[in-house]
């Protein structure tokens, strides 16, 4: 019976099917995390379950990226074997993804040796805490390489962009730089926000956050265009 | 109470200053890259024929021209044609044949589309043209350094 099952289904397949399983499992994981993680800190504070289930989701993505690995280097032998030459190290495309997986490698050992343990010791402790708050830096920063590195091998893999691998490489911390910056400032200002705050005084925070986020997008919008024109002409 | 509540700290501006910062190196280094890939994108399709495709000799011969071009001292004269000397007229699509009779190399040269043939006695060159140039400079840098003007029409 399981032999008619994978009637038609060539080695390479099977391979394929492993990857993509291994790539689908640790996306979702990292997705998941993140929406865990945000939702889990509303409350200022991280309960035991909560870090529990971060702690799982942690299992999944590393199950799901062992997986990844083991088929990806499947695939490059197959690949050897079948062709007598690997031609995916000739793709841009490929080279970035082989960079973004070691960033996904080295993000996933400082997130379980830096940050978990740092969350577990102060489970139940309001985060506003000095040593917890001091590392919201680490938090934002190791949630966006994951969102973005994850979604990036995935984007890569199916739109195989026919860029070089420096260009693919400059938007990708781009988006990691905006994404970390945006989550730092979303603990630090959003939820972790001052204990004592009237309505005026948010209202102007809020204002004045507008102000100069508009003036900072508008002051590199302006020095890019300066740039590309500098350079044309 | 502020002084006890360590959320006072905040904003902690080290942090989002640094991103910013490195953003705006990220952004610079996206600007440079994508005007440089843009700049060889275009030299690119010049010369694998986006615009103008500089053609293999050895697959065309003069009866696969649609204009022919005699290259000369101080000349490029369209053959079977009233237009005046160094002055050349094609259709979109045109194969444009160049060829030198005399006894001096002289070259043909399209500056702006990266084409720079030398053309000895007998030599010829063939050119696709694959959009419409409205008076695009024809060059021979050799020896007479003359000039003529190149238009391309819609056919």
């Amino acid at each position: 019976m399981f032999s008619v099952f994978i009637t038609g289904m060539d080695v390479f397949s099977v391979i394929l099917l492993a990857h993509l399983a291994g790539a689908i499992v640790s996306v979702g994981g990292a997705t998941m995390s993140d929406a865990l993680f945000f939702k889990s800190v509303k409350n200022r504070h991280i309960s035991g379950d909560e870090y529990k289930l971060l702690h799982e989701a942690g299992k999944v993505i590393w199950s799901g990226f062992t997986l990844a690995i083991l088929s990806g280097i499947g695939l490059l032998v197959y690949q050897y074997v079948v062709g007598g030459e690997v031609t995916y190290w000739n793709n841009a495309f490929f080279q970035a993804k082989l960079v973004i997986t070691c960033a996904i490698l080295v993000n996933g050992v400082v997130f379980h040796t830096k940050v978990l343990p740092l969350i577990k010791n102060h489970l139940g402790d309001d985060m506003r805490e000095e040593e917890l708050s001091e590392k919201f830096w680490l938090f934002a920063l190791t949630g966006a390489i994951s969102i973005v590195s994850w979604w990036s091998v995935i984007l890569l893999a199916g739109l195989r962009p026919d860029f070089p691998v420096l260009f693919i490489l400059n938007i990708y911390l781009l988006i990691i730089a905006f994404g970390s910056l945006f989550g730092y400032l979303m603990l630090t200002h959003v939820i972790f926000d001052k204990k004592e705050k009237d309505s005026n005084q948010k209202k102007e925070e809020k204002t004045k956050a507008f102000v100069w986020t508009a003036v900072a997008i508008i002051s590199w919008i302006v020095l890019l265009i300066g740039s590309i024109y500098i350079w044309i002409s | 109470m502020d002084k006890l509540d360590p959320i006072t700290k905040y904003p902690n501006m080290v942090f989002p200053l640094v991103m910013v910062f490195v953003i705006g190196f990220l952004l610079l280094g996206l600007a440079v890259q994508t005007v440089y890939l843009f700049e060889s994108h275009q030299a690119q399709q010049v010369s694998s024929g986006g615009e103008f495709e500089l053609l293999d000799t050895s697959d065309y011969s003069p009866s696969d021209a649609d204009v022919s071009v005699m290259v000369g001292e101080a000349y490029f004269i369209q053959e079977d044609s009233s237009l005046p000397d160094n002055v050349v007229e094609a259709s979109v699509g045109d194969i444009v044949y160049f060829y030198n009779e005399g006894e001096i190399a002289h070259t043909v040269t399209l500056a702006e589309f990266g084409i720079d043939e030398f053309v000895n006695p007998r030599d010829e060159v063939y050119i696709r043209v694959n959009r419409p140039v409205e008076e695009t400079v024809l060059d021979c840098t050799l020896h007479s350094h003359h000039e003529g003007v190149l238009t391309v029409r819609e056919s």
